[in-house]
């Protein structure tokens, strides 16, 4: 929790500051923003269940999701860039597994003395702050594909993939570093 | 929307964003990810090596025109990428100094000759020039206090760099603005010759 930050603001501001969740959210929303109105709504209800079930496994025990949201990040950023063909369906799986892994890397439900309200009140703020960047993410790129900008997404998406390729390679390797992750 | 006001709009929006993202930051947590990020951010733009080959891609897209004007900024990040994540390794790369200095000339002289060639012949050269310039940028990561940051820095610098080159590029288009851009990649081969021969 951040000190002097109530539990909803933390885990509201959690996906903002910890940067494998802002990178693995905003290709997401970059991502699903080619999609449809309706397929949008999807894809953020399908993140929602899984932000849901994400932060309720940690009840049981932590699971570290970092490595896995880069490897997302990294085939969210290749698939913005290359555009190719992919059914809607699999962009609200994804949602919901993105969701998964933003859940379950976030230190909202699990076991302490906090208070379920506490709880309950951070892992609220975890799913509408996920929600922001993605569904903003979402909005942008609707908007560059309608104006014929198409290429501004494939280009962010490149950046995003390029990003977590170094972050995996650092992760993969275990090079020393000082930790990545959420600001100090 | 006339062509000229295109370019116009094109060069102030990359302007803009090349001034804001350089501009320090007001943030009251100094060291850490602000300053990872702008050591990242920095590193590109530090080098004049650097900065005259990645914005000497961007010119030679905008000689090529579609779809290598946006095929290469969009191509070039992943495979810088993979040069990066070489130096992160600890991949020895013989001769970078050399190969960033010879990136400049090689690109410089196709933009100062309006070489086109297919897609293919101009992605593979700019891929091979992408891993000597990332690579020495990735060798750098690991040590930074947000890796994350320092990444997300050397990568958009990178990019904008390329996106000034596409915005000049534009000018390809004009009569005398032909001459703007080839005049560049004039330029930017004696810089990269100044490197290689030691002078710069």
């Amino acid at each position: 929790m951040l000190p002097g930050g109530g539990s909803f603001y933390a885990g509201a501001a959690h996906p903002f500051v910890a940067f494998e969740h802002l990178l693995a959210l905003l290709a997401l929303g970059l991502l699903v923003g080619k999609l449809g109105e309706r397929q949008i709504g999807l894809a953020a209800l399908a993140l929602l269940s899984g932000l849901l079930a994400g932060a309720l496994s940690q009840t049981q025990f932590a699971i570290s999701g970092s490595t896995a949201l880069l490897g997302l990040a990294l085939i969210f950023g290749v698939t913005l860039a290359a555009v190719p063909p992919i059914p809607a369906g699999v962009f609200i799986a994804v949602s919901a597994l993105a969701g998964g892994l933003v859940g379950a890397d976030t230190d909202v439900l699990a076991t302490g003395d906090a208070p379920l309200t506490t709880r309950a009140l951070a892992a609220t703020g975890l799913m509408i702050g996920a929600q922001i960047i993605m569904l903003n993410a979402a909005a942008l790129s609707r908007i560059m594909v309608q104006r014929g900008w198409g290429i501004v997404p494939r280009v962010a998406g490149s950046w995003i993939g390029a990003i977590a390729v170094l972050l995996l390679t650092l992760a993969v390797t275990g090079v020393t570093g000082a930790p990545s992750g959420a600001m100090p | 929307m006339a062509h000229s006001s295109k370019t116009i709009l094109a060069l102030t929006v990359t302007a803009m964003t090349v001034a804001a993202m350089a501009a320090s930051p007001a943030a009251a947590h100094t060291g850490g990810t602000v300053g990872s990020w702008t050591s990242g951010f920095l590193h590109p733009i530090s080098g004049i090596d650097h900065v005259v080959a990645m914005v000497a891609v961007g010119l030679w897209g905008g000689i090529l025109r579609a779809p290598a004007i946006w095929v290469l900024p969009v191509v070039f990040p992943m495979v810088m990428a993979f040069g990066g994540a070489l130096g992160i390794a600890g991949v020895p790369l013989p001769g970078v100094e050399t190969g960033i200095a010879v990136s400049g000339i090689v690109l410089g002289l196709m933009v100062l000759f309006a070489v086109r060639t297919q897609l293919w012949v101009a992605g593979v050269l700019v891929a091979v020039f992408a891993i000597f310039h990332c690579h020495a940028h990735g060798a750098e990561l690991p040590g930074s206090a947000n890796p994350l940051a320092y990444a997300a820095g050397f990568v958009i610098a990178t990019g904008l760099l390329h996106l000034i080159g596409i915005a000049v590029g534009q000018l390809y288009a004009m009569p005398r603005g032909q001459y703007v851009v080839r005049g560049a990649g004039a330029a930017i081969a004696l810089v990269g010759a100044a490197f290689l021969t030691g002078i710069a």
